[in-house]
């Protein structure tokens, strides 16, 4: 009598009388000398019985008529990743580490040439103010250290409102122009930079009129060098050049800096980074 | 429990023992099912599986070291018998048998052995992907064949019969967790 193994199908087949009894007689032969065939057949006995159950039977759902291609394919690679569990976390980790690549290449993509020279550091920045124990511009500086520069900027333009031009105004362009600059940036998770255009330009024309200041020399280089990072925000390259060849003809502090910076701006605008 | 007649034979001679009781219940459905593999009708069926096992319960000499010993020798009694049959086409002399029987005993609403087991498994079936479900469904509660089950689902016959293995297999891996 020949002995085969009998695989799992055919145990069903015989647990649901599919087997003629010839070849359940053979089947018999092999179950009594395997455990595991004997354990096999267990299973199907219990799952017969449940099915003929008239109380508590699971077998209740309608039965689709079609199997759709895409679910084809997510069994076949089910069925390869239970061969290899590994495969799961190994692929799981290439997915993620391509999705991580694509973001980066996006980034980088998408983010303007000039980004890094736009940057505010708002730990350096000194609150050139004068006039803090005026309460709206101590209520703006508050609001500054705390990084809410909406509420920030409410403040210092009531003071503009409600106080004539005196010796503090200038001051207080210059600090509206800083805020409205920090305030324009936006960040999708720290990726993605982008500069809200109608703020920016707000913060232009307030650090126009600090660096028409007659009176501080400082504060209009000041001005001048933060109205070029405003231009560089709007991809305005050319306009932030004019800026920096007036700090460099100012011949300050900052004229050395500004020189090195219209030299950078050249290289890229000219296709190096 | 059994429904009792005055010639109910078979019912007595399995209420006097808890053992051959338990395997009746567990096992009829799988005997039956061996016998309708000879294409035989339902009734005929379960009286080829009544007279093996009254033949054997007659015997007081027989005995079995277990019940997977016991259910695979009623088994194969079973299905010489059917192949008897088969060969012979003598059905007229199994029905004769058969009404000397008088077969009263009916199995319970859930023939099966232990009722915790039997929920554990339904746990189990319950948790099981629609697509596995399906497949068990058809197999087990429809009867259908492989490749009557692929022609239904639409799928290769060699993906439904591996496919069918590894369910099969999942289920006996979660009913070990649940140390059934």
């Amino acid at each position: 009598m020949q002995k085969t193994s009998i695989d799992t199908s055919k145990l069903v087949d015989l647990a649901t009388g599919k087997l003629p009894p010839e070849e359940g007689l053979l089947a018999f032969e092999e179950i009594e000398r395997r455990k595991d065939q004997s354990e096999s057949l267990e299973l199907s006995v219990q799952l017969v019985n449940l099915a003929s159950a008239r109380t508590g039977n699971v077998f209740r759902d309608p039965v689709p008529e079609k199997t759709s291609v895409w679910l084809r394919i997510v069994w076949r690679m089910e069925e390869i990743c239970e061969r290899k569990p590994m495969l799961y976390p190994l692929g799981a980790f290439c997915l993620l580490a391509i999705a991580a690549s694509c973001v980066a290449i996006s980034n980088q993509i998408l983010t303007s040439p000039f980004e890094e020279l736009t940057t505010i550091d708002r730990t350096s920045f000194a609150w050139r103010v004068r006039g803090g124990d005026e309460e709206d511009i101590g209520e703006a500086y508050r609001y500054f250290i705390d990084g809410e520069y909406q509420r920030s900027a409410e403040h210092l333009e009531r003071y503009l409102r409600t106080h004539q031009e005196n010796g503090l105004s200038d001051y207080v362009h210059f600090s509206l122009g800083t805020v409205y600059l920090l305030d324009a940036r936006h960040t999708i998770l720290s990726l993605f930079p982008r500069y809200h255009g109608g703020t920016v330009n707000r913060a232009l024309s307030h650090l126009r009129l600090a660096s028409d200041s007659r009176t501080n020399r400082r504060l209009r280089e000041e001005s001048l060098m933060l109205s070029a990072k405003g231009y560089l925000m709007l991809s305005e390259p050319d306009s932030a050049i004019v800026e920096y060849r007036r700090v460099a003809e100012m011949e300050g502090d900052r004229s050395t800096e500004a020189r090195q910076l219209i030299e950078r701006l050249n290289a890229i605008k000219g296709g190096g980074r | 429990m059994f429904e009792q007649s005055p010639r109910n034979d078979l019912a007595a001679e399995l209420q006097g023992s808890p053992i051959w009781s338990a395997a009746y219940r567990k096992y009829f459905r799988l005997w039956t099912n061996l016998a309708r593999g000879g294409n035989l009708t339902e009734d005929e069926a379960k009286d080829i599986v009544h007279s093996v096992l009254l033949s054997i319960l007659a015997d007081p000499s027989r005995t079995f070291d277990s019940m997977e010993h016991a259910r695979n020798y009623v088994a194969k009694s079973v299905l010489n018998r059917v192949k008897v049959i088969r060969l012979r086409n003598a059905r007229r002399v199994v029905w004769e048998d058969a009404h000397e029987i008088r077969v009263a005993v009916i199995p319970n609403d859930v023939p099966g052995d232990d009722l915790l087991r039997q929920e554990a498994l339904t746990n189990v079936l319950r948790k099981l992907a629609r697509r596995d479900f399906n497949i068990l469904k058809l197999r087990f509660y429809c009867g259908f064949t492989l490749s009557q089950s692929s022609e239904i689902l639409g799928i290769p016959l060699s993906t439904i019969k591996s496919r069918e293995t590894v369910i099969l297999r999942k289920i006996r891996e979660r009913l070990r967790k649940n140390g059934f």
